[in-house]
């Protein structure tokens, strides 16, 4: 068991313009589940292989229990990865395959038959350790991976998109045991996935990258309520905040017939007279199209139905640019394409403001 | 997320899909059959000779067989077993073969997997070279390695001839290894890197195993190629150290022949590329298509 820091890391790839990884800092706590995530190329994987000792680290320290791992060889780490697709030996049995980290080291085979046999009724995998990865299920693979990850007690349990292009990550959800296991046996673990959604419901707390670099480190909730970036803002939620671009005039934002009005802090924050308004599809209503009312004139352009409620996109023009609303529209009548609505924020419903220039959230 | 597949659309069917449905039907059987009995027929001649004495084969025709089975004899072969010369050919066609094949494909996947898998100044560039190299006709090389082989003293040597195979096999072997390594995943190799395998006990434990079917395959050609190889041997090897096919050659002559030796010597060159062809045909398969299919 031991806590993870990286601080200040940074991974430059040979001939790349910009570092894959660049200055980040992050201290994961021991016995967490720490979701990293971003779009893909925002150098999550990357993070996770400097951990691992598969990616040198060529600035900044990564310690693994207080330890500095930089010169580490990577099985000296006390790391183990779940890579994406399994990486399980198609000529090896699923019992030679959760024994490679035992066999490798040339653990005394008596001992590693019975840790084996012990991880994999643990994993649920007991009844299958004779067949070959390809005559199971896509539940029992990654049951085996999962089994060939703790097999070796670990102190760092790192999953590089383990489900990428799958769809389910049934590692993950719920009624998969293998979610309680982590918990139970206390491995800190990270996470990668470009699934914001998938991260959700089981992350302790949730790195979002961008290009390289930490945009925001918290609690799902912190993340999702106060997005410190834009980046976040966007990545984040199914679908994604809506984000419209607005001049700033006297310390006043126009969205046709709605106004937003900054804080004298807010507006000393600002670095362009431009800001970033942020609405989630949650917050916004769909009223009808009276004149006078207040709200932001638009016309739909694509109503989905999601099964539950519909996904409504209209189209606004703010200062002579025309943007796209997303709204989730559940009760009340559905407009047609075509219909000229007009939006309202739900009251109560938080506005979120970001800098233009910077991509930063200003201050409340 | 769903699997796309191709979707077909009715009444215009792409014009690779009706040839390749010409070629597997009836028509297509009797194609191959007519050229396969055509190019038959010497060899079955050739065959039929071999248990023929010489003096039948130079008056009649190896058919009127069928009409006087009292031809027959084995004394061709029973000849040939007793000849020191023939034997001793024998003999420098494997010790040739065998390490000519096993250090290609040896050193070839070493060399490979490096290729694939490890970053080193100038791989790229490296490997361009040598893949232009396959494109170097082996008569270029003649002269040259032959005044190389004086001044080391192995011209006329065993070694010598087995040298200039390893030399001219390597190329091909690399890259037709590179490529099918290069598709194993990446993830396996870290997978096994994770735990403290080293380059040695990746190339052992992942790419020996995962590469086998390209491994095999190359292991055949590179066989068949070395076992029936005339040229080199004719260029590079002497009286002593001569193999199976420079023997038999050195039996022909423009007016008339030893058929009595040529005939049964010529199958018993044949019989073990017969018997490797067969054995092994399953990777024959799989190793022409190495590269295009993800391992």
């Amino acid at each position: 068991m031991a806590d993870v820091r990286f601080i200040d890391a940074t991974r430059v790839f040979h001939g790349a313009w910009r570092p894959a990884v660049d200055d980040v800092s992050i201290d994961v706590r021991d016995g967490e589940l720490l979701v990293l995530t971003g779009p893909s190329g925002s150098g999550k994987s990357t993070l996770l292989r400097m951990l691992a000792g598969l990616e040198p680290v060529d600035r900044g320290t990564v310690l693994i229990g207080g330890k500095d791992v930089g010169r580490t060889a990577p099985d000296k780490r006390g790391v183990s990865m779940i890579f994406q697709g399994f990486a399980l030996f198609p000529h090896q049995t699923i019992r030679e395959n959760i024994a490679l980290p035992l066999t490798m080291r040339k653990s005394s085979v008596k001992s590693a038959a019975a840790r084996v046999q012990q991880v994999a009724e643990l994993c649920g995998v007991a009844d299958h350790l004779n067949a070959k990865p390809d005559t199971v299920g896509y539940d029992v693979r990654q049951r085996t991976t999962m089994a060939r990850a703790i097999v070796r007690r670990p102190d760092v349990v790192c999953l590089d998109e383990p489900l990428a292009g799958s769809g389910t990550p049934l590692m993950m959800r719920g009624r998969s045991p293998i979610a309680a296991l982590q918990r139970e046996l206390g491995i800190t673990t990270l996470y990668a996935t470009c699934s914001s959604v998938d991260a959700w419901q089981i992350a302790d707390r949730i790195a979002v990258l961008d290009n390289g670099r930490l945009q925001q480190l918290g609690t799902p909730a912190e993340v999702f309520t106060t997005p410190a970036t834009i980046a976040v803002a966007q990545f984040l939620g199914e679908p994604g905040m809506n984000l419209l671009p607005a001049p700033i005039t006297a310390g006043t934002a126009h969205l046709s017939a709605f106004t937003v009005v900054l804080t004298p802090t807010q507006s000393a924050a600002l670095t362009t007279p431009r800001v970033v308004i942020g609405i989630r599809p949650e917050d916004l209503t769909i009223g009808s199209g009276a004149e006078g009312a207040e709200g932001i004139r638009a016309t739909v352009v694509l109503v989905r139905d999601t099964g539950r409620d519909y996904l409504v996109t209209a189209r606004t023009v703010v200062a002579g640019e025309e943007s796209d609303l997303v709204v989730r529209h559940s009760e009340g009548p559905v407009p047609a394409k075509g219909e000229r609505v007009v939006l309202a924020v739900r009251p109560g419903a938080s506005l979120h403001l970001f800098d233009a220039g910077s991509g930063v959230r200003l201050p409340e | 997320m769903s699997v796309t597949r191709p979707v077909a659309v009715p009444g215009r069917v792409p014009l690779g899909t009706r040839v390749a449905k010409r070629l597997t039907g009836g028509a297509m059987y009797i194609i191959v059959l007519v050229v396969g009995v055509v190019w038959l027929i010497p060899t079955l001649g050739l065959f039929i000779s071999s248990f023929r004495k010489a003096s039948d084969i130079s008056n009649t025709g190896w058919w009127t067989v069928f009409t006087h089975p009292a031809q027959l004899t084995f004394k061709d072969y029973t000849d040939i077993f007793g000849n020191k010369g023939i034997i001793q050919s024998l003999w420098n066609t494997v010790l040739i073969t065998v390490p000519a094949t096993a250090l290609v494909v040896f050193l070839g996947a070493l060399a490979a997997y490096a290729f694939a898998w490890i970053d080193f100044r100038g791989r790229d560039w490296l490997f361009v070279v040598v893949v232009g190299l396959m494109v170097v006709p082996i008569q270029v090389a003649l002269l040259p390695v032959a005044s190389l082989y004086n001044r080391l003293h192995i011209f006329g040597s065993i070694i010598g001839v087995v040298l200039f195979h390893v030399g001219f096999g390597l190329p091909f072997a690399i890259y037709l290894l590179r490529n099918f390594f290069a598709a194993i995943p990446r993830e396996l190799l870290e997978a096994t890197r994770m735990e403290g395998g080293s380059e040695w006990t990746i190339f052992r434990k992942v790419i020996v195993p995962l590469g086998l079917p390209a491994i095999a395959s190359l292991a055949i050609f590179q066989f068949l190629w070395v076992w029936n190889d005339l040229l080199v041997a004719l260029v590079f090897s002497n009286a002593k150290t001569q193999p199976l096919t420079v023997a038999l050659q050195s039996n022909m002559r423009q007016f008339g022949s030893n058929i009595d030796i040529l005939a049964p010597g010529a199958f018993l060159s044949l019989s073990v590329p017969l018997i490797v062809f067969f054995a092994f045909q399953r990777y024959f398969v799989q190793g022409l298509m190495a590269g295009s299919v993800k391992g």
